[in-house]
Parts: C-alpha cells; sequence; structure tokens
C-alpha cells in the first residue's frame, strides 16, 4: 500500500483516520478506527501462606502485608477501574501455621473471595502432597494453569488447565503457566509421576495456540525464577528465548522489582517479566493501554 | 483512603509497541504498591480468616523464648544458620551416643539448607509462631553416616551453591577443618541433616556416599522448639564458618 493522505474526523466516539484507498471501491471507503482499552493487571507471587500481616517487630517489614488490605486496595482498584485481571504466580502454600494446621484451605478461600482469575502451581504448592492440593483446591473458584506439568499418571489430571483466554474491555488476553523443574527440589514423592516439560518449547506453543485464538495480549504466570547464575531456564531466559509474549508475571525468587524488565524477545520485541518479592507484601499493578485498529466501513472525506 | 504508597512509576512509551496484531499498540505502565499498615482491613476476609485466626493463635501467640539480636538468613554465613545448625549437630549427637555405644570418637558434623530459613526471627520475644515461620517445612532430622571421601564433595557443593548452615566443621577454598582449626580427618564420619537434603534437595548428591540412616524421628522446628523453650534466650554467633 502506498502512503497515505491522512484526514480526521470525529466518528461517534473514537477518533477515526479516514484511510482513501484506491485498492476499495469508490463506493465504499474504509475508515481505520482506533479504540483504546486501558487494562489493568494486578499480581502477587510466593504469597506462602501469609495471611496475617509481618509482626509489628519485623526487622524489614514491619506490620506489612496481610490478605485483608490486600483485599481493600484490590477493591479500590476495581472500583476505579473497568478492566481488571487478578493473577498469582505460585507458592500460595508454605510458610506459615495456617498452612501446617490447615493444609492451604484458608488461602484457597481467601484467594477466591477476592475474585483471583488465575494462578499457577509453585513448587510448594506440592508441599502438602498432590492429594493434599487437590483437597485444598476445592475452595478455589478460579483455574490453575499449568502448561508445562503434565500430570496425566496423577490425583491432579484434569484440574489444572494449559492456558485460559479472558475477555475484557474488547480484549482477548491469554493467559497460560510455566512451572520450575521438581527434580531436586521438591522430594520425588510429593510429585510423583508429574512430568516436567520444557517451559521454552511449551511457552512458544501456548504463543502460538493463542495467537490463533487471536489473543490481543498473551501473558504466561511463571514460577521459573526471576534470572540464574547459571543457564537454568529463568524469566529472563524465557522472555529472550520466544517471542509473542507481552508479560511475564513472574514467582519463585523472591525478587523485588521496583518496576518490570523490559527485555528484547526472538521478534526483537519487548517481553516484560515482573515480579512483587514475596508474602502478599506488595501487590503488582502493570497497566496496558491498548490501542486496537480496525477497519470500519464509512463514507470518506478526503482532503488534499 | 487508599493511597500508593511507595509506587515507582514507569512508562515504556514508544518502548512498549508490541503490535502483535494488526495495528495493536500497548502503552505500558507498572508499579509497586506496598500492602502497608495504612491500608482498610475489609470485613469480607476478616469474617473468612478470623475462626482459623482465634483458634490458631491460641497455640502460636505462646511466647516460648527470647533473641537477643535479629537472627537474619545470610550466605555464605549468618547468625540464624550458625544457630540452627549448632543446635540440630547436639540434638543429633546425643541421639547418636544413646543409638550407640562408641560414637564419641567419630567426627559429627550438621549440613542444613539454606533455603530452608524461611524467615528472620526479630530481636524480643519469640512466639511459637514465629519458629514456625522460620522453619515452616515439616522436614525431619536424620543422621546419616558418610563416607571419608564425601567431605571433597560437600566442600565443592558448599562451594558451589555459595553457603549453607553448617556445624562442627569449617571450609575454605583449600582446607577443610574441624571447629578447633585442625585437619579435618580422612575417616568415616557422621552428618546431622534434614530428610530434604539427604533426598536430593538443593542437588546434595554427596548423600549418594551414604552407609547408614537414622531416623529419629523428629522434626527440625520441634528440635529447635525444645532448644528454645530450655535455654531461653538464643544469644549472637556470627562465626564465619565457610570463607573464601
Amino acid at each position: 500500500m502506498e502512503r497515505k493522505e491522512f484526514i480526521k474526523k470525529t466518528v461517534l466516539s473514537g477518533i477515526a483516520v479516514g484511510v482513501s484507498n484506491s485498492l476499495f471501491s469508490n463506493s465504499s471507503s474504509l475508515f481505520l478506527n482506533k479504540k483504546s482499552t486501558k487494562l489493568s493487571i494486578l499480581h502477587t507471587n510466593d504469597t506462602h501462606s501469609n495471611i496475617d500481616p509481618f509482626p509489628v517487630n519485623h526487622s524489614k517489614f514491619p506490620n506489612q502485608g496481610g490478605v485483608s488490605k490486600r483485599y481493600d486496595i484490590i477493591k479500590k482498584i476495581r472500583s476505579e477501574e473497568d478492566n481488571v485481571l487478578l493473577l498469582d504466580a505460585g507458592d500460595i502454600f508454605q510458610g506459615t501455621p495456617y498452612f501446617n494446621r490447615y493444609g492451604g484451605d484458608l488461602e484457597m478461600k481467601v484467594m477466591s473471595k477476592m475474585c483471583y482469575d488465575a494462578a499457577t502451581i509453585g513448587n510448594h504448592d506440592f508441599d502438602g502432597s498432590m492429594e493434599g492440593f487437590s483437597k485444598a483446591k476445592v475452595h478455589a473458584n478460579f483455574p490453575f494453569l499449568c502448561s508445562n506439568y503434565d500430570f496425566k499418571n496423577t490425583i491432579l489430571d484434569g484440574q489444572t488447565e494449559k492456558y485460559k483466554i479472558f475477555k475484557k474491555g474488547g480484549l482477548k488476553i491469554g493467559i497460560f503457566g510455566l512451572g520450575v523443574e521438581l527434580k531436586a527440589l521438591v522430594p520425588d514423592v510429593l510429585f510423583g509421576e508429574t512430568v516436567y516439560l520444557n517451559p521454552i518449547e511449551i511457552g512458544q506453543e501456548m504463543v502460538s495456540k493463542l495467537k490463533a485464538e487471536k489473543c490481543d495480549l498473551i501473558i504466561c504466570l511463571s514460577h521459573l525464577g526471576y534470572e540464574y547464575p547459571n543457564d537454568k531456564i529463568s524469566d529472563q531466559v524465557l522472555a529472550k528465548k520466544t517471542s509473542g509474549i507481552d508479560l511475564i508475571i513472574g514467582g519463585h525468587t523472591h525478587t523485588f522489582l521496583e518496576k518490570p524488565t523490559q527485555i528484547l524477545n526472538l521478534d526483537g520485541k519487548i517481553t516484560l517479566v515482573n515480579q512483587v518479592g514475596w508474602a502478599g507484601l506488595n501487590l503488582g499493578r502493570i497497566d496496558f493501554d491498548v490501542e486496537k485498529m480496525y477497519f470500519d466501513k464509512k463514507e470518506v472525506i478526503e482532503i488534499k | 483512603m487508599f493511597k500508593y504508597i511507595s509506587i515507582i512509576s514507569l512508562l515504556i512509551m514508544g518502548a512498549g509497541f508490541t503490535a502483535c496484531s494488526f495495528g495493536l499498540h500497548k502503552t505500558i505502565s507498572g508499579n509497586v504498591i506496598a500492602v502497608k499498615d495504612s491500608e482498610k482491613s475489609t470485613n469480607a476476609i476478616d469474617s473468612i480468616v478470623s475462626p482459623y485466626k482465634i483458634e490458631l493463635d491460641k497455640e502460636m501467640n505462646e511466647i516460648i523464648g527470647l533473641a537477643e539480636v535479629d537472627f537474619i538468613p545470610a550466605r555464605p554465613n549468618s547468625n540464624l544458620g550458625n544457630l540452627l545448625a549448632d543446635v540440630m549437630l547436639e540434638r543429633g549427637k546425643n541421639t547418636l551416643i544413646t543409638t550407640f555405644n562408641s560414637i564419641e570418637k567419630t567426627n559429627v558434623v550438621c549440613i542444613l539448607n539454606f533455603g530452608g530459613m524461611r524467615s528472620t526471627l526479630n530481636k524480643g520475644n519469640l512466639s511459637l509462631g514465629d519458629v514456625f515461620k522460620v522453619l515452616p517445612f515439616d522436614n525431619q532430622l536424620v543422621l546419616v553416616k558418610m563416607k571419608a571421601s564425601s567431605m571433597t564433595q560437600i566442600q565443592a557443593w558448599l562451594k558451589e551453591s555459595n553457603g549453607h548452615p553448617i556445624a562442627g566443621f569449617k571450609v575454605d577454598s583449600s582446607a577443610i577443618l574441624t571447629t578447633d582449626d585442625k585437619s579435618f580427618p580422612y575417616e568415616d564420619f557422621w552428618i546431622i541433616t534434614s530428610d530434604y537434603l539427604l533426598n536430593g534437595g538443593d542437588k546434595a548428591a554427596f548423600f549418594n556416599q551414604k552407609i547408614d540412616v537414622q531416623y529419629p524421628k523428629l522434626l527440625l522446628r520441634d528440635v529447635f522448639i525444645d532448644y528454645l523453650k530450655k535455654e531461653k534466650v538464643l544469644k549472637n554467633n556470627l562465626e564465619l564458618r565457610i570463607t573464601n
């Protein structure tokens, strides 16, 4: 297509860019319309059964965190924004006596009350055995997205999803989940016959699927870890060696990032990686303003 | 009211172009919202948590000791790591002595894993709940008899991993020493450790050189709770056991 003459014309709610286009018939010209949609992604990782705030005498984070106050922040944002997704990157379990005594029921109940949209499974979510996870999961009203764990021969078969597509404000958001290698991290007896699949290969496969489903945004919930001194697969490695992932919400390494890290992916485009420490001390927020362009048949007034 | 506290806002204008489908233009901003005590509590959540909390607090709020300083995990050495390894070593040794007769002459060391220390013990009164936060895992104390040759593997593992809590020996890049700075004797010895490490956790592959394993059916956490209840006060020990 040759360089077009642009005109500005107000059409209904949005700004339309008229395109006088000789490729189309004279009687029906096309407008290239722009529609902007704001999407707020809220996220946690490695909350580790921290139901209560940290103690007031804590050396680094006195009285910080706690599910009750987290929900207050989430509620406020939901009242301000039309399109919100609330996500968790795994390790919901283990870290306070709430887990030792109640096996994860309470964690699932409060996350359900907060209306989490999806989570992935971290290595510590195996700590009470897969049966224990399955029992606690009864209280969860949100899906667990696990793309690279094959649970076929385990009690978790059919209890997780490889990906899920969310529709918010006209946008399609594809979300999938990647977990860390369990061998030497979780006792064999706890993960049993769970098969770990290569996160990079599976990640790219998920992107292809979600693109085929015409997703406008692709998000990976990852429990791989932010970065390692060796060549172990991390979020950074995942971002570099794949294409098409817009955002990786990470966990596992309890990394406190002040802002999302920008990484050039295989296509030379930017994949964002974010992680907000652990224990529910922080809530991550990433706002996307997505401008979608679409053709709309309109009368064209050309201004030369 | 709602406040953004310690928000670092980021605008990735332009750089945020990802154009993954036709004409899609994404502008992105990201920030971190600290869940501070100035936020309000929410009844919807409190009413779910409350029955669990009341029951648990009864048990966990019991004060069982005192920390003279903050005990904070760090690598390669830390006062928390030293403390826990010392406590496990002592209990493990005692268990060995009651199990075997001639154990006094054998070297006994303790190796724990850094990742097993999940929080800090803060200066001041310590409740049972504080101990659960530091040692949340239901890991068991195990006693493992090892071949003499495994010690060089342990030294390499400690170096490569940038350190784990140890007691009963010291290492640097060239030497393995006893606690009184003598060369660690080349003979079979016992390791007091956790079932997590014994079962291959944290790549502790040296346990394939085990000769014998004893399971006294004690949780690491319970051993520490027993110690704290008996000793009452935790004293600082920042001895450097792993050096380069």
